[in-house]
């Protein structure tokens, strides 16, 4: 199967997003696209890409099960929601606003664990998958810091840390650059309040 | 700002971690794309499904004990029991329509968190309004169809009801009622109400940044 770049996926500027493919495939046939080439570019797409949606999962769950399901969600929603990208965004910024969408409107039986817990449960299962304790001190307190924040402060603090720009977190989360720059000052506090007993 | 300078480090730091750990392959995407997903509105389309599945076999359940009981059904309880079923498959189809017309996908977060939100409560009312109603209507006019046979059979009408029979007939009516309030307002609470409540927090949070 022919494999996609990052590269070329993200050039694509064309109303329909699996137009895109003949761009990069020799130009054997107009005939429509099958199911099988939809689902193979669909697919080379999720791996090049799956960094984001774990960033995504790994922000909004706890358990390794539920991150499973939420990035299993995420690739379903993005799947159906294939037609709505037009080329007119960058397709991160299209998969990011689908992701937060889906992770941010997840169904919740239950309510959130205490603060407490949380941070137990995320020390443990870092300390498993970090061998070197000081970085996993130091993940457990990033992890402890976006914890106190809301769904939506997660979400716009994630964006931060990826070093998105105030118009593209104000495209994925519905509010004007400026109202971003507000609630990011506000997240910037929140968190130097938390962090600061760490850091001093 | 250092500090946050030294979380973005951090959060590379681990997102590289993240990134060599966690690695889907094409089989995996392909097996994740023929699951179903877990979002609010799939399980709320799949307890639909469930619960006319139930009433359809409640319908058979219901004509075979009249079949078996050799019961004949006068034109009246025919009708009766056909504008039910017309009030129970419009009572689907508009919860159907009114979940469906939201996607998720569509827009940014402001907009599907709005429009989930105004789903689910339209949805829970809607909900609550019908089977506070329904229920009872139902379940009252078995009563009433069991009382006028006993009735028939004794050769009397309901202008011999004694006063105390109407009492009891009538507060059990509204005991009826308000329990089957009570009880789909918890049934509902139980299934949707913090979700409900998360998505409301969140919409009305993005609201607010709006306007400050």
């Amino acid at each position: 199967m022919r494999t996609y770049t990052t590269m070329e996926y993200a050039s694509y500027s064309q109303p329909h997003w699996v137009s895109g493919i003949y761009r990069t495939e020799p130009p054997i046939t107009h005939l429509p696209v099958s199911d099988l080439q939809e689902s193979q570019a669909f697919t080379a797409m999720i791996i090049a890409h799956q960094a984001l949606i774990h960033k995504v999962c790994g922000i909004y769950t706890e358990h390794p099960e539920d991150r499973r399901d939420l990035f299993q969600d995420i690739v379903l929603q993005l799947w159906r929601a294939r037609e709505s990208w037009r080329g007119e965004a960058k397709l991160s910024t299209w998969m990011y606003r689908v992701a937060l969408n889906t992770a941010i409107s997840r169904f919740r039986k239950e309510k959130r664990l205490p603060r407490h817990q949380d941070i137990t449960l995320l020390a443990t299962q870092l300390a498993d998958t970090a061998p070197d304790p000081d970085l996993d001190e130091k993940r457990t307190m990033l992890y402890k810091a976006i914890n106190h924040l809301s769904e939506v402060e997660k979400g716009v603090t994630m964006l931060y840390l990826e070093e998105h720009s105030y118009e593209e977190i104000s495209e994925i989360i519905g509010i004007t650059p400026n109202h971003v720059g507000v609630l990011i000052n506000r997240i910037k506090a929140k968190l130097r309040k938390i962090l600061s007993p760490h850091l001093s | 700002m250092t500090e946050l300078d030294h979380l973005k480090q951090l959060w590379q730091e681990h997102t590289a971690v993240l990134e060599s750990q966690h690695q889907v392959s094409e089989a995996d995407i392909r097996t994740m794309l023929r699951n179903r997903t877990r979002t609010a509105l799939d399980k709320i389309n799949r307890s639909i499904v469930i619960e006319l599945l139930i009433l359809f076999c409640m319908g058979i359940g219901g004509g075979w004990f009249l079949w078996s009981q050799d019961q004949r059904l006068d034109p009246q309880e025919i009708r009766t029991l056909s504008w039910y079923a017309v009030l129970n498959i419009a009572f689907y189809a508009l919860k159907y329509y009114l979940l469906n017309r939201t996607d998720i996908t569509a827009g940014n977060l402001r907009h599907s968190l709005t429009s989930l939100r105004r789903t689910l409560g339209g949805y829970m009312t809607l909900y609550l309004v019908v089977l506070t109603l329904l229920v009872p209507l139902s379940s009252i006019s078995g009563l009433i169809t069991g009382f006028q046979m006993g009735l028939t059979e004794d050769g009397r009408t309901w202008a011999d009801v004694s006063p105390k029979a109407w009492a009891i007939l009538i507060g059990v009516g509204i005991a009826y009622t308000a329990l089957s309030y009570l009880l789909v307002r918890w049934y509902l609470w139980a299934m949707y109400g913090v979700h409900y409540q998360e998505i409301k927090r969140c919409a009305t949070e993005l609201e607010e940044a709006r306007l400050d």
